[in-house]
């Protein structure tokens, strides 16, 4: 007797596409839906909150399949659990960041404050690099030191 | 007044910077149908960016009110009058006077050799703007004691003069036919930024460059950094005078001199830290913004500049920067002006030097806001609520 083989392969056609389409995940972000969570993100990664919100929407991050802005949020969740040490050690280490004039170290620093989720310490230095590097350093006053090249008047 | 945080040996902070920050282990990978597709998040907006202006320049006034009076046809024009000095020498009038030990009364004598002719000159001299005695009016200052920041202390000698005479000049200035780079520095007129810089001893590279148009078309003033920034952006837009003039720095670097050394050094770091992208690459002159991600197309506000320049010059007390006031010849008017610049507030006056005076007090608050918080007793959080918060301060 032969098999009703249509039928068949329609329904091993079907079977198919719906495991498939159980292993591609949640759908893709719409243009709306992702303007107004940038706009979450970026208001908790500029702001001042508690732990508990921050880890509360890194879990809703999270479960949306944002692990990268999730992660960010669980940092910036630690800055405020660290002991006095710490932080009185990352206040030092800005402090020097902030008062040196090689705009390298600037970004350097800056990016491993990024990294611990610091992004306002992290921005500023960027920005006072930025500066250093179009206004340029003058030779300290206290040292007379004089930049190489420079020409006084009447020598 | 040495500061402590200067470290000279900065290599060790990037050290200790990643041996205390703890990197995170993220083993997931992101699903980038869900990501926001951004690295980083925007920037804080800590302060309103205002567009770049024009350096605002003194002893402009003067000039200004004689344009004014030529092409206004309501105003008679003035008569011809000594208004200020002229800084042109007599040659022939001093030539034909005795030493000091004939004084005679001095006469009315124009200041131009063509006016009067040559037998009907007096003999007395004319007078020599450069030997006449400097009229020191100073400025009424405020009352101390009322929690003026600025107050003036009583104690001050009348006599104070912090600086010699050629310690007030700043070094490093000179302009040459093309940013500084080769040819023999020419004297160039300072801006009044310039020469507050140079009363707390602190100076600017500070370059002339000769415009597109040609030499002495129009003179645009910018630090030798900036200047370096541009070749290169230019020649990579293929301007056939930017790579001359890059070539001419790289021969007179070889040979020793020390602005082209400067020069090359500042080209190189741009190279290095601004590499090209097929964002930058645009045959022609094209448009002279850079496209590189690292850097910033908003324009940048002067007084940013200008504060973290005098930030890294000597500690600005109260006493240091009044003296610096009296020292640039600002008067009560502008005293006033300095305030409210100093309190963020903008005066609205047409005339030059208040809106000078406002400016200063600007950029003297932000660059103690940042000799602040380099200060080891002090709190982050008055520099930058947010940093303080985000570096554990209550």
């Amino acid at each position: 007797m032969a098999l009703p083989l249509i039928p068949i392969v329609l329904g091993v056609l079907a079977t198919g596409a719906f495991i498939k389409a159980g292993r591609r995940g949640p759908k893709a972000l719409k243009d709306s839906e992702r303007a107004e969570i940038t706009v979450i993100y970026d208001t908790l990664i500029n702001g001042k909150y508690d732990p508990e919100t921050y880890r509360r929407f890194a879990t809703e991050f999270r479960v949306q399949g944002m692990v990268v802005e999730a992660d960010m949020l669980d940092k910036r969740a630690t800055l405020r659990e660290m002991t006095a040490e710490e932080k009185a050690q990352r206040r030092a280490i800005f402090k020097k960041g902030m008062a040196s004039q090689k705009p390298e170290i600037m970004r350097e620093l800056a990016e491993e404050f990024e990294r611990s989720g610091a992004t306002g310490a992290a921005a500023d230095l960027r920005n006072k690099a930025a500066l250093l590097d179009i206004a340029g350093v003058p030779p300290h006053a206290e040292t007379g030191s004089q930049p190489e090249g420079v020409v006084s008047h009447g020598e | 007044m040495a500061n402590d945080f200067r470290d000279d040996d900065d290599a060790d902070m990037g050290a200790d910077a990643a041996s205390m920050f703890v990197r995170a282990d993220i083993n997931k990978k992101p699903n980038p149908s869900r990501s926001l597709g951004r690295a980083r998040p925007a920037p804080i907006a800590l302060g309103r960016v205002r567009p770049a202006q024009a350096p605002i320049a003194l002893g402009r006034v003067q000039q200004r009110s004689r344009e004014m009076a030529i092409t206004s046809p309501s105003r008679a024009l003035p008569q011809a009058q000594i208004q200020r000095p002229s800084p042109r020498r007599i040659e022939g009038i001093s030539s034909l006077a005795p030493a000091a030990s004939r004084p005679g009364p001095r006469a009315k004598v124009s200041l131009d050799a063509e006016a009067t002719p040559m037998a009907q000159r007096p003999v007395t001299p004319a007078m020599d703007p450069y030997t006449q005695d400097a009229v020191w009016e100073p400025f009424n200052e405020p009352a101390a004691g009322n929690g003026d920041p600025f107050e003036v202390s009583p104690a001050m000698p009348s006599a104070f003069q912090p600086f010699a005479e050629k310690e007030l000049t700043p070094m490093g200035v000179s302009s040459t036919r093309a940013l500084n780079i080769v040819g023999t520095p020419k004297p160039v007129d300072l801006g009044w930024f310039d020469r507050v810089l140079g009363w707390f001893g602190v100076a600017r590279h500070k370059v002339v460059q000769a415009t597109i148009a040609g030499e002495g078309a129009s003179m645009a003033v910018m630090s030798r950094s900036e200047a370096a920034q541009q070749v290169v952006r230019r020649a990579r837009n293929g301007d056939q005078n930017a790579m001359g003039m890059i070539a001419e720095v790289r021969k007179a670097a070889i040979g020793g001199m020390p602005q082209a050394i400067m020069s090359a050094k500042l080209m190189r770091q741009y190279i290095d830290t601004h590499p090209v992208s097929a964002e930058t690459l645009e045959m022609g002159y094209g448009d002279m913004k850079p496209r590189t991600p690292s850097a910033s197309a908003k324009p940048v506000d002067p007084s940013e500049t200008r504060a973290i320049t005098l930030s890294h010059g000597p500690k600005l007390t109260d006493a240091s920067v009044l003296s610096a006031l009296r020292a640039a010849g600002f008067g009560a008017e502008e005293y006033h002006s300095f305030k409210h610049g100093y309190a963020g507030r903008k005066m609205r006056n047409p005339d030059k030097r208040v809106q000078a005076a406002n400016a200063f007090g600007k950029i003297v608050a932000k660059a103690r806001k940042l000799q602040a918080v380099r200060e080891p007793n002090s709190r982050v959080s008055d520099y930058s609520p947010i940093i303080g918060w985000e570096l554990g301060e209550d």
